[in-house]
C-alpha cells in the first residue's frame, strides 16, 4: 500500500484545494493515471498516481489540503480497498519482471469462462478475445491429437456452435454488402478487397478483381481494369498482357498455353505456348474466349461468347466462333459509333 | 564640407528621378516610395555615423538611407529590377533592402521594437556602435513605436530615433491625425528630444553629432527633423493642390542649386545619365531565380528523437523547462530572455523562468506588458546575433504580436534573400481545462501553421522538454514554441501507453520527428491516431479504452514540428490502416488536423478519416461549459470507432 499526499508546487504557497477526483473510490489505476486536481491561486495541476493499484479517497472534492497531507491511499489488491471491485477492472497485470501484459474486457471473460489464465499463453503483451479463441481451438486440437494419436483434419473439429456462428457472421456481411452496394457477391470477395487483391498481384492502380477469378503464372494488367467473377487468365505459357481500361467479362477466358498436342499424342508431344496481348481500352463481353498467341490492338469490342485466336488490329469489332473482325470502331470524345462490314 | 554633402543629395535626387522614369517603363514591379525633398535630411544626419560600427533601421522610404549610408546605385537597382545577384535575390524588391548594418522594412513603426532589441545586443555585446531607426510622422500613430520608446528608455540602450516630419502621410495631412505636440510625447517617455529642419543642413549635421553621441552613450533620443516631400507617396496618390507643391518645390535646398548653380546642374546631370546608363546595363542582366527555401535548415546535431530518456522519470515538465533554461543560459552567452512577469519573486505566472533573473540578471529583462514590443525586441537580438527566448504569457495574447511574428520574424530570412537569419524562440504557454474562459484558454497555434518561415514546435507530456526547448534556441529558424499549461505540473511520460511499444518508424523522419508508438506483439493497428501538445493526455485515455473496452489498435502519432508539417511516417502508416483520427485542442476550423487530412485525402483514395477538435465557439469559463466545448475522452472514442465502421472495403 502507498499514500498519495500533497506535493509542493509553488514554492511560495502551502494551501491548495482539492478540486476534482479523477477515478472513482475503489477503482483500479495504473502509474501515470491522473488522480485528481490540485488548484494554486493561478495553476491548476493534474497528480498521476505512482503505482499501480486499487485508490481509496480519503478526502472529498473542493477541500482544501496543505502540503503533506494524506489525500489517498492505493492498495497493490482491491480486497483492502473499502468498495467492492468490478468484475471486469481493466486487467493489467504484472507478470515476472516488467513485463506487463493487457487484457481485454471481452478477453477477461472468455479466460474467466474457460478457466484461463495469462500464463497459459505464450509470452505477449497483448491479449484479446481472437487470441483466447485461437488458444482454446488449439488446445481442442492437441487434445484430438494426444486421443487419436493420428493427424487430423482441423475442420472435423468444428462444433456446430462454431459453424452456426461462422454462418451468421458470414450472413451478417452479406447483408452490408446488399444494404450498401445492392448486391450478393461470393464469399471471397465479399471477405476480401477487389482493389487490394488487384495491386497484391502487381497489377495497375485502380484495377479491381473479383476472387473468383484465376491467376496463373506471368499476367500483366494495366491500370483501371476491371477483372470480372470467374474469369481465367493464364500466364503460365508466357506472358499474358492487358492494357488498362479494359473490361474482363464475367467467365471470360484469355490462355497463353494449349495442351492439345499433349493429349493427342498421349503425353509425347509437350504443351505449346505463346504470348498472348490485349490492348488498351478492349471491351471483352462475358463467356469469350482467347486462345494463346492471339494479339488483340487497342480499342477492340469482343462479342459475348465468341473464340478469339489470331492477330487483330485496333479498332475492331471481334465477334463469332471462331472469331472473324467483322467491323470497326470510330471513337469522337465520348461518341462511339459502330460500323459493320456489309455482310457479303 | 557642406558641398560634398549637396553632391551626395544630388546623386540620391538623380536616382529617384530615374526611378520614376524606370516605373513609367513598367522596369520595377510593386511600387516605390521616393525621398524627393528629403534627401538632405539623410545625408546631413548620416555624416555623423561610423559606417563600419552603426546600424541603420529604415523605413519604406529607405532609398535615399540606402544611398547615404554607403550602398551603390548598382545593387539598389539590381534587387528593385528582380535580376540575378540582388543583394536580396529579388525578393526584398524597394521596401525591403538589407546590406550588412543596413535593413528596411515597410511597415510603419514595424521595426521600431527590433531596433531597440539590436541596440540592446549591442549594449550586450559591449560594442560602441549606435543604431539609427527611422520613422515618418505617419508612424506617429502606431502603438509599438511608444511601447519601443519606452522599452529604449528602461533598457537604457544606444539608440537615435530620427522622425522624418514631411507634414503629409500618403495623403492625409498630419496635423488632422496628431493630437498633442510630438516633443511632449517623446519627452513623456524620459527620451531626449531634438528639434530641426532640413533647410539648416549647417545645424542638423552639428545637432545629430551631440544627439548620436548621446545615443552612443546610452542615451536613447529622438531627432526630429522637419522635411517636405515633394512628390506622392508611391505613385500618383498626392491630392495636394499644384499651388502648394509649388511652394515646397520653391523652398527646395537641391532644386535651387539646380537651377540656379551651373556647376551642381552639370554634376545632376551627369549623375543621372550615369544612373540611365547604369539601369539600361541591369535591364539586359538574367532575372533572379526562384527558391522555394523559406525557413533556414533544423540544428545541424544529430538528434535522433525527442522522446525522453527514463531516467527523467521523476521529473515535473515544468521543473525540466526550467533547468533547461538554466543550464542554456549558462552555457551560451547569447542567450537572453524577455516577457512579462518573468523575474523572481514571482518566476513567471507559471514559474518556468523562477530563479532565473537572480543568476542572470544583465540577460533577462522582465518587460511592460507590451507583446508586440517583446517580439520585436526579441527580433532585433537575433538580428544582431542573440538567441532571445520570449514568452508571451498566454497564448491567447499573440495575437497582440501577430504582426511582429508574421510580417517581421517569420519574413527576415526569406525577404532578406537568405541572408539574415532570425532565431528567436516563443515560448506560448496555451490550452484549456482550467477555467480561465474566452481569452486566456486557447490553443492559436493554427493562426501560425499557415505562415511560411516560422516553425512551430508543440511540446507534450512525452517530449523531453529540456532537449527539444535546447533544439529550439540552437534554431535558426523563428520559432514558436507552444507548451500546454496543464501539463507544466505534471510527470514526463516514459513508459509507452498500454499495449503499445516506441516504433521504429520515429529513426526515419529528422529531426523534429513525430514520436510514434505501435501495437505490442506486432499486431496490425486498425487505425492511425495523430495528436499533439496538450491533447497527449485525453487521447492517451482513449487509446487504453479503445484497446480494453473495444479491441481496437492503434498506430499513435504525436507530433513535434506543427509546421512545416512532415508526413512521411503517418502516410507510412495510413497505408496500412486506410484509416486516421486526429485529435487537437486547437481551432475548430483550419487547424492542424485539417492539414493533415487535406494532405492525406490528396495522397490516398478511399481512406476514412475523423477529427476531434474543440466546437466552434469561444470556450466558456464555467467549468462544466468548458468540458462541453473541449474534447474529452468519450468524443475521442466515439469518433474513433465511427471512422472505423466507415472505411470503405470495397
Amino acid at each position: 500500500m502507498s499514500i498519495i499526499q500533497v506535493p509542493q508546487i509553488s514554492t511560495n504557497e502551502e494551501k491548495a484545494i482539492l478540486i476534482e477526483w479523477f477515478v472513482d473510490d475503489g477503482s483500479f489505476v495504473r502509474i501515470g493515471d491522473p488522480l485528481f486536481t490540485l488548484e494554486l491561486s493561478k495553476v491548476a495541476t493534474d497528480i498521476d498516481a505512482e503505482e499501480n493499484g486499487f485508490l481509496e479517497q480519503i478526502v472529498h472534492e473542493d477541500t482544501v489540503v496543505t502540503v503533506g497531507q494524506i489525500v489517498g491511499k492505493i492498495h497493490p489488491d482491491s480486497k483492502d480497498s473499502r468498495s467492492q471491485i468490478k468484475d471486469l477492472q481493466p486487467e493489467v497485470i504484472k507478470e515476472n519482471k516488467n513485463d506487463i501484459c493487457v487484457v481485454t474486457k471481452k478477453a477477461a471473460v472468455l479466460m474467466k469462462e474457460n478457466d484461463l489464465n495469462i500464463g497459459d499463453f505464450p509470452k505477449q503483451g497483448i491479449i484479446r478475445s481472437e487470441d483466447v479463441n485461437c488458444l482454446l481451438f488449439r488446445n481442442i486440437n492437441l487434445q484430438k491429437i494426444k486421443n487419436s494419436n493420428s493427424p487430423c483434419n482441423t475442420s472435423q473439429y468444428m462444433s456446430n456452435t462454431d459453424i452456426d456462428k461462422l454462418k451468421n457472421q458470414l450472413n451478417i456481411l452479406h447483408r452490408q454488402m446488399r444494404e450498401k452496394y445492392d448486391r450478393h457477391v461470393p464469399t471471397g470477395t465479399l471477405l476480401n478487397d477487389r482493389w487490394n487483391q488487384a495491386s497484391d498481384y502487381g497489377f495497375g492502380r485502380g484495377t479491381s478483381m473479383y476472387d473468383e477469378a484465376l491467376i496463373l503464372g506471368n499476367v500483366q494488367v494495366g491500370e483501371n481494369t476491371w477483372i470480372g467473377p470467374f474469369s481465367v487468365l493464364d500466364g503460365s505459357g508466357g506472358e499474358l498482357s492487358i492494357g488498362s481500361f479494359v473490361s474482363i467479362g464475367s467467365g471470360c477466358q484469355v490462355y497463353t498455353h494449349d495442351s492439345i498436342k499433349w493429349a493427342l499424342t498421349g503425353g509425347n508431344a509437350s504443351f505449346s505456348k505463346k504470348m498472348t496481348s490485349v490492348g488498351d481500352c478492349c471491351f471483352i463481353a462475358p463467356m469469350s474466349i482467347i486462345g494463346p498467341g492471339t494479339i488483340i490492338g487497342n480499342h477492340c469490342f469482343v462479342t459475348a461468347g465468341s473464340f478469339v485466336n489470331g492477330e487483330f488490329d485496333s479498332n475492331s469489332i471481334i465477334s463469332g466462333s471462331p472469331a472473324k473482325r467483322v467491323g470497326k470502331i470510330r471513337i469522337k470524345g465520348k461518341n462511339v459509333s459502330f460500323q459493320y462490314d456489309k455482310e457479303e | 564640407m557642406m558641398n560634398k554633402l549637396i553632391e551626395k543629395a544630388l546623386y540620391i535626387r538623380a536616382f529617384e528621378e530615374t526611378l520614376h522614369e524606370l516605373f513609367r517603363r513598367n522596369f520595377i514591379s510593386g511600387t516605390i516610395h521616393t525621398c524627393i525633398g528629403q534627401e538632405m535630411a539623410a545625408v546631413c544626419l548620416y555624416h555623423n555615423l561610423n559606417k563600419e560600427l552603426d546600424i541603420v533601421f529604415s523605413n519604406h522610404r529607405c532609398h535615399g538611407h540606402y544611398l547615404a549610408f554607403g550602398g551603390t546605385a548598382e545593387e539598389l537597382l539590381t534587387e528593385m529590377m528582380g535580376r540575378n545577384g540582388a543583394i536580396c535575390k529579388g525578393r526584398g524588391g524597394s521596401q525591403h533592402i538589407w546590406r550588412n548594418h543596413f535593413f528596411s522594412n515597410g511597415i510603419q513603426a514595424g521595426f521600431t521594437a527590433a531596433a531597440v532589441g539590436y541596440a540592446w545586443a549591442i549594449k550586450l555585446q559591449k560594442k560602441r556602435s549606435v543604431v539609427v531607426c527611422h520613422i515618418g510622422d505617419g508612424t506617429l500613430g502606431e502603438g509599438l513605436l511608444y511601447e519601443a520608446f519606452s522599452f529604449s528608455v528602461l533598457l537604457e540602450v544606444p539608440i537615435l530615433f530620427v522622425l522624418e516630419d514631411n507634414g503629409i502621410a500618403q495623403s492625409t495631412i498630419t496635423k488632422q491625425t496628431l493630437t498633442g505636440s510630438v516633443k511632449d510625447r517623446v519627452e513623456a517617455f524620459g527620451l531626449a528630444y531634438i528639434e530641426t529642419d532640413d533647410l539648416e543642413p549647417e545645424k542638423i549635421v552639428q545637432t545629430a553629432s551631440e544627439a548620436i553621441d548621446l545615443a552612443r552613450n546610452f542615451k536613447p533620443g529622438l531627432f526630429h527633423i522637419k522635411t517636405r516631400r515633394l512628390c506622392a507617396h508611391s505613385k500618383g496618390d498626392d491630392t495636394r493642390s499644384t499651388e502648394e507643391l509649388s511652394e515646397l518645390w520653391a523652398k527646395d535646398i537641391l532644386s535651387t542649386k539646380i537651377n540656379n548653380n551651373p556647376e551642381f546642374n552639370q554634376v545632376y546631370q551627369k549623375f543621372k545619365a550615369d544612373i540611365i546608363r547604369l539601369s539600361g546595363q541591369i535591364s539586359r542582366q538574367e532575372y533572379a531565380v526562384y527558391e522555394s527555401k523559406a525557413i533556414p535548415e533544423p540544428p545541424p546535431k544529430n538528434y535522433t528523437d525527442c522522446a525522453i530518456s527514463t531516467k527523467d522519470k521523476k521529473y515535473r515538465q515544468g521543473e525540466l523547462l526550467n533547468q533547461a533554461l538554466k543550464e542554456i543560459l549558462s552555457a551560451d552567452d547569447k542567450v537572453v530572455i524577455l516577457g512579462e512577469d518573468i523575474a523572481d519573486p514571482y518566476g513567471g505566472a507559471f514559474k518556468i523562468t523562477k530563479g532565473i533573473s537572480s543568476l542572470y540578471n544583465q540577460r533577462v529583462f522582465s518587460t511592460p506588458i507590451a507583446e508586440a514590443a517583446i517580439i520585436g525586441t526579441a527580433n532585433g537580438l537575433a538580428l544582431a546575433g542573440m538567441r532571445p527566448v520570449a514568452e508571451i504569457m498566454f497564448a491567447d495574447f499573440t495575437t497582440l504580436c501577430a504582426d511582429q511574428i508574421i510580417n517581421q520574424s517569420a519574413k527576415y530570412y526569406y525577404m532578406y534573400g537568405g541572408n539574415v537569419k532570425c532565431p528567436i524562440t516563443i515560448r506560448i504557454p496555451s490550452g484549456g481545462y482550467r477555467g480561465y474562459g474566452p481569452t486566456h484558454s486557447q490553443s492559436m497555434e493554427s493562426l501560425f501553421t499557415g505562415i511560411p518561415g516560422l516553425r512551430v514546435l508543440a511540446l507534450s507530456r512525452r517530449h523531453n522538454p529540456a532537449m527539444l526547448l535546447e533544439k529550439a534556441i540552437c534554431d535558426n529558424a523563428p520559432v514558436l514554441f507552444f507548451e500546454n499549461k496543464t501539463d507544466y505540473p505534471d510527470y514526463i511520460l516514459t513508459t509507452p501507453p498500454a499495449g503499445m511499444k516506441q516504433s521504429v518508424a520515429q529513426k526515419s523522419d529528422t529531426p523534429y520527428s513525430p514520436i510514434c508508438f505501435c501495437p505490442l506483439d506486432d499486431l496490425k493497428a486498425d487505425i492511425t491516431l495523430v495528436t499533439y501538445g496538450g491533447a497527449v493526455k485525453l487521447l492517451e485515455r482513449a487509446i487504453e479504452v479503445l484497446l480494453i473496452e473495444y479491441e481496437i489498435l492503434c498506430d499513435y502519432f504525436i507530433l513535434t514540428q506543427l509546421s512545416p508539417l512532415r508526413f512521411q511516417s503517418i502516410f507510412e502508416s495510413v497505408k496500412q490502416t486506410r484509416c486516421l483520427v486526429a485529435v487537437e485542442e486547437g481551432f475548430c476550423r483550419g487547424g492542424v488536423g485539417d492539414e493533415l487530412i487535406s494532405e492525406i485525402s490528396q495522397a490516398f483514395n478511399r481512406v476514412s478519416t475523423g477529427l476531434v477538435r474543440p466546437h466552434f465557439v469561444p470556450i466558456p469559463t464555467a467549468r462544466h461549459l468548458e468540458k462541453q466545448v473541449l474534447p474529452s475522452v468519450e468524443n475521442i472514442v466515439d469518433s474513433v470507432r465511427k471512422t472505423i465502421a466507415k472505411v470503405d472495403k470495397n
